[in-house]
């Protein structure tokens, strides 16, 4: 008995010298807003699986538009000592809190796709352009419907940037054209059935509407399935936002005019990519990082399919 | 006794607790911090950029005749050298150049350099972020959030609009010759040396 003992001692010190680095798999949460839209869903899939790419363990968090619901996933991530977060907020201003707890636990976040308003909260928030691709859409819009006609804008969620910046560049091109009326602008909560819902209602109240400007493509599909019910679809253009593939589907049918090509795998591995490179020591990284929106139409529709 | 130092153990536990779990901040300056994000004037930005910092920036445009001959010779190396923001297949550069008129018609202005290249000025609306991202002195990093940091292109656009370009826009005339300096973006992926319109950020007319 006492040489077994004798013998497991220095397995045991062997043990104890090992580092926690080749102990254990180190590990990134992914929060996600909500998985109850296709574009959030590839967004969290592909940090995830760029993050077990590079070794990690990786464990995706369904916020469901619930800034509460993201705070008990941060409370329970810097609990269970996960090494660094990939975020996609809930809110830009509800979710400060929650990547400044994790900052001051140690524990570093990296934005996508949304972002939170603050300069140093997380190390990086990797952005779409969303107020240059809504820019492209604009110019797009003024010469498809001949810089004059009636429109209804859906807004996203109220709380979140992204929504703000898609509509401003928007009109920061639309409004230049007098003969361009918006009757109608009402947030459809980036959601396709709300979306379906709020345009029957708007076109109720303006039957003559020439366009239907989308702040994201669940709400164009829903805005378009409106148009089509009330069988308006040669009357009004509906444009969206994202390149979602249902709607590039509809723009190489003659359906939905135009969309701006977000790129959710380009932000979601950068974010993974800059998340390892800050845990080995990098602190170079820049705090906001932009990523290009481009127009996609019926002329180049199937260079994104 | 036993039971009653007990209870002064607990309480003192929960007030100890309870001083630990809360972080305290001086209102004012929690306020204070709020304004300045919410708070934050696009146009007096763009306004104080134009007066104070624009001509030092204009400094530092490179001859166009010159970037176009480099982008002839070795078009993805010298885009390199252009302003690039986050991950985007566009590059900004400020330039510069002398020129005579050739063609004017809506919303832009021919000019014929003196390398014999031909180029477009625009003369109508300016819209998106050419202006802004050609100027490297305005940073992203120093906006709270991406609203600010796109407010300050459209007061920038509005200020070229009414301080520039509608000077081009008046006196423009085939034949006339003009010193001018503007923003200029260029893609990596088409590599197109037919431009996009430059932005007029300063037009000197000869005579």
């Amino acid at each position: 008995m006492r040489k077994i003992v004798f013998l497991l001692i220095p397995l045991l010190f062997w043990s104890c010298s090992q580092t926690p680095d080749t102990q254990e798999q180190k590990r990134m949460a992914v929060v996600i807003s909500t998985l109850n839209n296709p574009w959030f869903v590839v967004l969290a899939n592909t940090a995830a699986d760029k993050a077990r790419e590079m070794g990690y363990e990786a464990v995706i968090f369904d916020s469901q538009n619930n800034s509460a619901k993201e705070a008990e996933h941060f409370e329970n991530i810097i609990a269970s000592g996960f090494d660094a977060i990939l975020l996609n907020p809930t809110d830009a201003d509800g979710s400060i809190v929650n990547v400044q707890m994790a900052k001051d636990a140690g524990v570093p976040t990296f934005c996508m796709d949304r972002e939170v308003n603050s300069k140093d909260a997380a190390v990086t928030q990797i952005l779409s352009g969303n107020f240059s691709g809504c820019v492209k859409i604009g110019e797009y819009f003024v010469e498809q419907l001949n810089e004059s006609g009636k429109y209804a804008e859906l807004l996203g969620l109220v709380g979140d940037n992204n929504t703000w910046n898609r509509s401003m560049g928007f009109h920061s091109v639309v409004d230049k054209y007098p003969d361009l009326e918006m009757v109608a602008q009402q947030s459809a909560d980036f959601d396709r059935n709300t979306a379906l819902e709020v345009t029957e209602s708007i076109l109720q109240a303006h039957p003559n509407i020439n366009a239907i400007f989308a702040g994201n493509d669940a709400m164009a599909m829903g805005a378009y399935q409106a148009v089509l019910g009330a069988g308006k679809e040669d009357q009004i253009k509906v444009f969206g936002f994202d390149g979602a593939d249902d709607v590039l589907n509809s723009i190489a049918a003659g359906r939905i005019v135009a969309t701006g090509m977000q790129f959710p795998r380009v932000i979601a591995s950068k974010a993974a990519e800059y998340a390892d490179q800050y845990l080995q020591g990098d602190e170079g990284i820049p705090g906001k990082i932009p990523v290009e929106v481009e127009l996609v139409t019926r002329e180049n529709v199937e260079q994104y399919q | 006794m036993n039971k009653f130092g007990k209870y002064i153990g607990y309480g003192v536990l929960i007030v100890v607790v309870f001083i630990l779990s809360v972080d305290v901040k001086n209102l004012d300056e929690v306020r204070a911090a709020e304004a300045n994000e919410s708070e934050f004037d696009a146009t007096q930005y763009a306004q104080n950029f134009w007066e104070n910092q624009l001509a030092g920036s204009l400094e530092n445009a490179v001859n166009l005749s010159d970037l176009i001959e480099q982008l002839e010779n070795n078009f993805e190396q010298t885009a390199e050298t252009g302003q690039i923001i986050g991950i985007s297949d566009s590059r900004y550069f400020l330039v510069r150049e002398s020129g005579t008129i050739t063609d004017v018609s809506e919303g832009q202005v021919i000019v014929e350099l003196e390398s014999s290249d031909t180029i477009i000025l625009t003369s109508g609306y300016v819209f998106g972020n050419t202006v802004r991202n050609a100027l490297p002195e305005i940073e992203i990093g120093e906006f709270v959030n991406m609203t600010q940091f796109n407010r300050v292109s459209i007061e920038m656009n509005a200020i070229v609009e009414n301080q520039v370009v509608s000077q081009l826009k008046e006196e423009a005339e085939v034949g006339r010759e003009l010193d001018f300096t503007g923003a200029l973006s260029i893609n990596v992926v088409d590599q197109n040396l037919d431009f996009y319109p430059i932005v007029p950020l300063r037009v000197d007319f000869a005579d």
